[in-house]
């Protein structure tokens, strides 16, 4: 059993200044970048999987040198092996056109994404993926209850509170919920002895022929980048605490005698 | 060229988000965006008919087996085959749970352009102009889109403030219904629901969010579970009800029932005081319809700022405090 795990270096600290279009495609220049939250509990769940099924696990970032940020987590959570795909991008077509081709060539049976990344927002690379590799797909997904050579149980949202349950045929891509598991602390020496490991790069994103319904879903252009447009309503609070306090319980008072 | 939405089945009403979609189309000339078509399911029509009949031009409204109504491979199957006749065409859905997996896999099969969670869109010649959230809701991104071959977009839900459905004053329309039988083609291939996991039980009615008219949430702002108790303790001083955002339940640091969001409860409270929450989209979508949202947070650029009718900019371990003294004094 094979587990390839797809996942993201995030910048988190940004703001207006620091982001910009340029030729077509967001450049960030945060220095430091995390794994994706997402995708460390994408992590946890492969980490699972291994644990129970004994599955070979492999993680895998489309990113520049930075984001090999990513990497080094999965290794240190326990990934057995690491690679990355060089190139710089938000587009999510580009970064799932890449990553299926990845794919196909190490032949998961199941692929774990998480299920947003925290930059872009979109929830879009997972089912990219799955429709590229035609492998079923699991959204949501917030427990693996089964596995076996041809199929995985899972549970997933579907929004509101609700859960189905699901069995898909394998291949399958699972993008995964935050809190499928507790994410697991890592010290700090383990992530720094983890740095001394080689990471494979695999190729690079200008090299990879992109399917063709890759390149029509990405027919779009990126135009500009600001901060959200129109002025804040609220009314702000100001002085010390206790005013600010004192304020507050007001507010209360008359709203919630008046019913 | 036709936008077509599709209204996912919903308990109760159409879902507002739908009627906001429709609405902004009917903002942009019909000669940009074309007839305005509804594609449902039969299932979701009953006791909705007049309400999605007076929305449509079009509607259509799929049987589907009741072992399908949750299979979402199924929906995709339909959803992309009734596209294709219409092809070229706009697909609207909302960026719900169902909507971000229906968009990029419709998108992807029918090799268009695809854009999610957009917060903005206009239909211009050829184009549509389509605005985003990136980077934790703190920036926005706009997109031109080029719709000569259709496209896809999933919308943010409470983003179009749009009110009204009709659009035209004392339009009365009514749309012409067909009717689709199921067509096998549309069966699961890959997948089988077994059904809904059973929803967990015994929840003291003390802790029912969806009743209270002060709620007092919490984020991840808190810090740890260690902290929860101060929270607990200000609830009970302002004999309110506690609920808390994602990553609290994803912590373990309170139970689901407490969780508001797109994958929590939907609430509606006379007060809503946000404490150390960010104010993200999932969240957002739970709470915005509360009558007044008191938002504490220390980052003056968090969106939860933008939704909030009161603001304080503030460490909540110093308000928060202060508000019990200050409530026991008080009493
Ligand atoms: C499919 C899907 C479904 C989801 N469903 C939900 C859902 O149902 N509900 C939900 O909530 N989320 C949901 N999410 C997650 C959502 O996108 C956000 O990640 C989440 O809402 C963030 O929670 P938060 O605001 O508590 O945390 P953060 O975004 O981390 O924000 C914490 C905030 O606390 C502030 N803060 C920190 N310390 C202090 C302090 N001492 N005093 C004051 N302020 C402080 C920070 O400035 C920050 O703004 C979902 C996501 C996906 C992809």
């Amino acid at each position: 059993m094979r587990v390839a795990v797809c996942c993201k270096a995030v910048a988190t600290d940004v703001t207006a200044d620091s982001v910009s279009v340029v030729d077509g495609d967001l450049r960030c220049n945060v220095g430091e970048l995390y794994i994706n939250e997402f995708d460390e509990y994408a992590l946890e769940a492969a980490m699972a999987l291994k644990k129970t099924y004994s599955a070979e696990t492999f993680a895998v970032t489309v990113g520049s040198l930075r984001s090999q940020e990513a990497l080094y987590m999965a290794l240190a959570k326990g990934i057995d092996n690491v690679a990355r795909i060089n190139g710089d991008t938000s587009h999510p077509e580009l970064v799932a056109g890449a990553l299926i081709s990845f794919l196909k060539e190490i032949g998961p049976q199941i692929i774990l994404v998480g299920v947003q990344s925290e930059d872009w927002m979109g929830s879009e690379v997972g089912p990219y993926i799955a429709e590229g590799l035609g492998a079923s797909l699991g959204f949501a997904v917030v427990e693996i209850t089964e596995l076996n050579d041809s199929q995985v149980r899972v549970k997933k949202e579907i929004g509101g509170g609700d859960k189905t349950d699901v069995i898909l045929t394998l291949p399958a891509v699972l993008c995964v919920q935050s809190g499928i598991h507790q994410l697991q602390y890592v010290s700090a020496l383990r992530r720094r002895k983890v740095r001394d490991l080689p990471v494979k790069m695999w190729g690079k994103l200008e090299d990879i022929a992109l399917p063709d319904n890759i390149k029509g879903i990405m027919n779009y252009r990126m135009k500009e980048v600001a901060a959200p447009e129109g002025e804040s309503q609220a009314v702000m609070i100001p002085g010390d605490k206790s005013e600010k306090a004192k304020a507050i319980l007001e507010i209360l008072k008359k709203n919630l005698s008046a019913g | 060229m036709k936008s077509i939405i599709y209204v996912e089945p919903s308990e109760g009403k159409v879902d507002p988000n739908v009627k906001k979609i429709v609405a902004r189309l009917r903002k942009i000339p019909a000669e940009r965006r074309g007839l305005i078509k509804g594609i449902t399911l039969s299932h979701n029509f009953k006791n909705r008919e007049e309400e999605l009949r007076e929305l449509f031009d079009e509607l259509v409204a799929v049987e589907v087996p009741e072992e399908y109504l949750y299979n979402t491979e199924v929906m995709a199957n339909l959803l992309t085959d009734l596209l294709e006749a219409d092809s070229p065409a706009l697909l609207f859905l909302v960026f719900s749970h169902l909507g971000m997996e229906l968009a990029p896999t419709a998108g992807m099969r029918l090799g268009v352009p695809t854009v999610t969670g957009c917060t903005d869109f206009n239909i211009e010649d050829g184009t549509a102009e389509v605005r985003r959230l990136v980077y934790g809701s703190k920036l926005t991104i706009s997109l031109s889109v080029d719709i000569s071959r259709g496209g896809v977009f999933s919308i943010q839900r409470g983003s179009l403030k749009e009110t009204g459905a009709a659009g035209t004053a004392g339009a009365v329309r009514e749309a012409s219904l067909s009717a689709l039988p199921w067509d096998k083609k549309w069966a699961a291939r890959k997948s089988k629901v077994l059904g809904l996991v059973a929803e967990e039980g015994g929840i003291p009615e003390q802790e029912d969010i969806t009743k209270a008219p002060l709620l007092v949430s919490v984020g991840r702002g808190v810090g740890g579970p260690d902290n929860i108790p101060l929270i607990r303790t200000l609830t009970d001083c302002l004999k309110g009800t506690l609920s808390c955002s994602r990553p609290v339940v994803d912590n373990n640091w309170l139970p689901h029932h407490h969780q508001v969001g797109t994958s929590g409860k939907t609430v509606s409270p006379t007060i809503y005081l946000a404490l150390g929450i960010s104010g993200q989209g999932n969240h957002v979508a739970g709470m915005d319809t509360s009558r007044i949202i008191i938002a504490v947070n220390k980052d003056p650029g968090a969106p939860i700022f933008k939704i909030a009718h009161y603001g304080v900019v503030d460490d909540l371990f110093q308000i928060v405090p202060e508000l019990i003294k200050q409530t026991e004094v008080g009493s």
